[in-house]
């Protein structure tokens, strides 16, 4: 009783599943590769800011106020002297900063509490989701606001406003998830086998669920960016440190007279927003099961 | 059988056809060169496993193959006019008056916010000039002929609160509501239960007999062949491999494969302590064995199946094999 | 030996539906006090149209459900009482495979770690001798040679493969007893018979027992030693595998024979068909009496009012019908 070696799939290498069908995807989805690229230039961008910036973003007297572009001054100089473009690369890493941190954060938060939820089910589940829809009830722009008003306008007590948030939607995705992956077959197979719980929660859901996750994650960047920069344009940024949201709240005052000072920072948000945007739609597209099963089977 | 009784009740005649699917992976040869008949007031079978492309001739023949399939050849004569030179909308009047189709999973062919009887009178006052009351009359008759216990209570049922059965007969109502000269069944029973299936096959049977329609029957379920159909045309992997008629294929299988499904089907009536199989699995459709497709797994394999597809041979008595052991 | 490996005796579960806070909460009769049991190395069929409770009681005993009565003695030992090492020997000793190979392997996983984890939970291997062990474990399913499958996922594999990995993950852990719910009914029929003839050289070779739940009577009479009917929660009819398909009692088991397809046009087409009418009724709102009644073709006033006990007609063969054993009801069988 042999079993011929054949495969369904012959082109198949060890590497996994996720790593192909993500290749596969994205050489059909074109915008994909596109707003990763430009992410990517971004991120390397603010990366290399003490590389790349020619001057230092505070430094007033880098040109003269107002001034337009030059080749000294590749994005103008605002209205205190200056440079726009050092200070687009130095309030970029702010930004970005602030973006990711807070999603790591609110999904860290998010899967802890969704995975509780979605696992234990019953009473547990109840509070736990009571408590996500009394923190959705909120306006969140308004506690931001509040919450920066009390704790003071640092960058950490912003990352913070921004993740306690929007934790619950990542939260309420998590449950959503773990509730009907835990009704599947083989998480049924897992525990005949005997298969501890967290064993159960870490290497058979979770790996399932991550797809989601991701997803959430980028999409959850983008608007973290833009809440950051709400913020901030609204002079409740930290005052100690340059970021896009922040420039353009200078440069209200001079949009008639330096319009470069809005411009390049609109630009900046712009850009990681809708590329992150458009990346979260692809990895959606590449990680959602659903769509990948009707990839996987051709038809 | 001779060739002009053949031609007086020839009704669908299907030959050489090709349907081709583009996938990301390649080109899957899903019907590749199928020839049948279908014959007036005759039940025929098609059998054969998942993948075969049974269900994709069964498709192309009502011309609802998907989007990605392409028709490099072959013609398909219902009372002599050829079903691919139609165009859509003549098509479209074919379909429920002489050509009609019951799907595997009824619920993904009704739509779940109509209710049942609105969907089948829409059936009907689509291909006949009534008014709306008689088309709700005519839908009522069809719900009483295929055995629907309460009809009025069904037809203003959404399709979530029937049973599979149910539905199913629904389904059959919509598609024998303008009696239809071929009824093609596709997987008919195989959501259902066993005694649903039977009552099931039952009705296809009755109904048979009262309207007088063909039926052909797509089944991976050469048991339930073996008590409704006269004829049995066996598929693999795209080919029609054997064609007899319903006793003869049971009682002396020719290709090797026919003969390997026979043995390897599990039947109530006799207790097997080890069964004969069929070793090795269904090729990649993307990528199909030289020669004759069915080689890899064939016990009497010779150096000519490797490189050479086989003929279709008639064997006389209406009985085709396509297999080198008959040359 | 003789003795026996499982005894259930009036197990049952009923599953709350919520009706809103306008009406009282109702109950699915899934399981109704129902009683077999099962010899070590035998293979016991319990046979049955979809919810007719058969998957739930495999549930029971595989411990994904809590029963809501009546007792599961594995070894003599009450399922639901066990603790500590004696639960963790049962989690080894009962092992279960799924109906669908697509849906009991976890998609992101390889073979190797699938069925690595059973060996990992219970210390059932050296840790340098676990991929050797699963090698082995492979090879015996007919996957060989082991070592190529290892790295795979269960997408890469085909409808048979996967249903071969089940098996070997239900038997890394050397069970005494299979639960096999449905095993072959998503799988082609070529590939049906090749898993068959392992489960069976798999039986003689490591001395299992097999509960198979099954609605195919075809695999029934060719696999199984024992059969339980079951409809709508209960058994309704109990025998030795020769006698149930030679001499079927009960009008149910009568009609799910004569439905169930014979794949010979001869015998199909002589054979007395019996067409039951109608469907089963809901779970949640049994019928009195005989919960046949409605679609039996014998029923009487009788059957209406009083349940009927099961009864032995003859050795070993026990069946719960008023008139079972009675001309009429006796005529209907082959």
């Amino acid at each position: 009783m042999t079993t011929s070696a054949d495969t369904i799939d012959h082109r198949s290498s060890n590497r996994g599943p996720q790593w192909r069908a993500i290749w596969g995807a994205f050489s059909q989805n074109r915008a994909v590769p596109i707003a990763g690229s430009i992410l990517l230039v971004l991120v390397l961008l603010v990366l290399f800011a003490p590389v790349l910036a020619p001057y230092d973003p505070y430094a007033l007297g880098s040109g003269s106020r107002l001034g337009g572009h030059s080749f000294r001054n590749l994005m103008g100089v605002d209205n205190l002297g200056r440079d726009v473009f050092s200070r687009i690369l130095w309030g970029g890493r702010v930004s970005i900063f602030v973006g990711f941190s807070a999603a790591f954060a609110t999904t860290v938060l998010g899967l802890f509490v969704g995975t509780i939820s979605g696992y234990l089910g019953g009473w547990v589940d109840d509070i736990l989701m009571r408590l996500t829809e009394t923190f959705m009830v909120i306006p969140r722009f308004f506690l931001a606001l509040i919450i920066v008003a009390f704790f003071g306008a640092n960058i950490w007590n912003i990352i913070l406003a921004i993740s306690i948030l929007t934790w619950p939607v990542t939260a309420r995705l998590v449950r959503s998830e773990f509730l009907t992956l835990r009704t599947r077959q083989f998480v049924d197979a897992a525990h005949v086998i005997g298969t501890k719980r967290s064993t159960i929660i870490f290497r058979e859901i979770l790996p399932n669920a991550i797809g989601v996750v991701v997803v959430n994650a980028s999409l959850l960047t983008a608007q973290a960016m833009l809440l950051e920069a709400g913020l901030s344009y609204l002079g409740l940024g930290d005052p100690s440190l340059v970021t896009w949201g922040r420039m353009l709240y200078e440069a209200q005052p001079f949009l008639r007279q330096a319009w470069w000072m809005a411009v390049y920072p609109g630009l900046g948000i712009f850009l990681s927003v809708l590329t992150l945007n458009l990346l979260g739609d692809g990895l959606n597209d590449v990680l959602n099961p659903r769509s990948s099963e009707i990839h996987r089977t051709g038809l | 059988m001779n060739a002009n009784a053949e031609n007086r009740n020839g009704l669908l005649r299907v030959s050489d056809l090709r349907t081709y699917l583009d996938v990301p992976s390649g080109v899957i040869k899903a019907v590749d060169g199928v020839s049948l008949e279908v014959n007036r007031k005759e039940a025929v079978a098609l059998v054969g496993e998942s993948g075969s492309g049974k269900s994709m001739t069964a498709l192309t023949i009502i011309r609802l193959q998907p989007v990605v399939a392409r028709i490099l050849s072959g013609e398909i004569l219902l009372n002599d006019v050829d079903l691919l030179t139609l165009d859509t909308a003549s098509m479209c009047d074919l379909r429920g008056t002489e050509i009609a189709m019951v799907f595997q999973d009824p619920m993904t062919y009704l739509n779940p916010v109509m209710r049942a009887g609105a969907q089948v009178a829409e059936v009907v006052l689509e291909h006949q000039e009534v008014s709306k009351g008689e088309a709700r009359s005519q839908v009522l008759d069809a719900f009483e002929r295929v055995g629907i216990p309460s009809p009025q209570r069904v037809y203003d049922s959404y399709p979530h609160q029937l049973s599979g059965g149910m539905r199913q007969r629904v389904l059959i109502a919509m598609a024998i509501s303008c009696r239809p000269s071929l009824l093609i069944a596709d997987e008919p029973t195989t959501a259902l239960d066993v005694t649903i299936q039977a009552q099931i096959m039952d009705l296809l049977a009755h109904l048979r007999e009262e309207l007088q329609n063909a039926l052909f029957l797509i089944t991976h379920d050469i048991g339930l062949v073996a008590e409704h159909c006269d004829r049995i045309y066996i598929m693999y992997a795209g080919q029609i491999v054997e064609h007899a008629d319903t006793f003869t294929l049971f009682a002396e299988p020719k290709h090797p494969y026919t003969e390997g499904l026979l043995r390897s089907t599990l039947s109530p009536d006799k207790r097997v302590e080890v069964f004969e199989t069929i070793e090795g699995q269904v090729p990649n459709p993307t990528d199909m064995p030289s020669g004759c497709r069915f080689h890899p797994r064939c016990p009497h394999v010779k150096d000519v199946c490797r490189e050479e597809s086989p003929p279709s041979l008639d064997l006389g008595e209406g009985r085709m094999v396509a297999c080198w052991l008959y040359e | 030996m003789n003795h026996s490996l499982l005894q259930v005796r009036r197990l049952t579960k009923h599953f709350p539906v919520d009706g809103g806070w306008l009406r009282p909460p109702r109950h699915v009769h899934a399981v109704d006090d129902i009683s077999f049991s099962l010899k070590a190395g035998e293979s016991f069929a319990l046979v049955g149209e979809s919810g007719c409770g058969k998957t739930t009681t495999a549930r029971l005993l595989a411990k994904l459900e809590k029963p809501d009565a009546g007792s599961m003695l594995f070894d003599e030992q009450e399922v639901a009482e066990l603790s500590g090492p004696a639960l963790k020997q049962y989690n080894r000793d009962v092992q279960m495979i799924f109906q669908d190979p697509f849906e009991s392997l976890n998609p992101r996983r390889t073979v190797r770690a699938i069925l690595r984890q059973p060996l990992l939970n219970h210390d059932a291997a050296e840790k340098g001798e676990i991929d050797e062990t699963v090698v082995g474990l492979l090879n015996q399913v007919g996957m060989e040679p082991g070592e190529i499958f290892m790295d795979r996922y269960p997408h890469q594999l085909s409808g048979g493969q996967r249903q071969r990995i089940g098996i070997a993950r239900a038997l890394t852990l050397k069970p005494r007893l299979v639960i096999a719910d449905e095993p072959v009914s998503s799988l082609d029929i070529s590939i049906r018979a090749q898993i068959l003839n392992l489960l069976k050289a798999l039986q003689a070779q490591h001395d299992l027992s097999y509960l198979f739940i099954t609605h195919d009577l075809g695999v029934v009479r060719s696999v199984c030693d024992r059969v339980g009917v079951m409809y709508l929660g209960e058994i309704v009819e109990l025998a030795a595998v020769e006698s149930l398909f030679t001499t079927p009692l009960h009008p149910y088991t009568q009609a799910l024979l004569s439905a169930t397809p014979v794949a010979d046009p001869v015998k199909a087409r002589k054979r007395r068909r019996i067409i039951l009418e109608g469907e089963v009724p809901s779970a949640l709102d049994p019928p009195t009496g005989c919960r046949f009644h409605t679609r039996c073709p014998y029923s009487e006033k009788r059957c209406v009012e009083e349940k009927p006990a099961l009864r032995e007609l003859h050795p070993g063969h026990t069946v719960a019908c008023h008139f079972a054993g009675d001309v009429g009801v006796d005529a209907a069988a082959d």
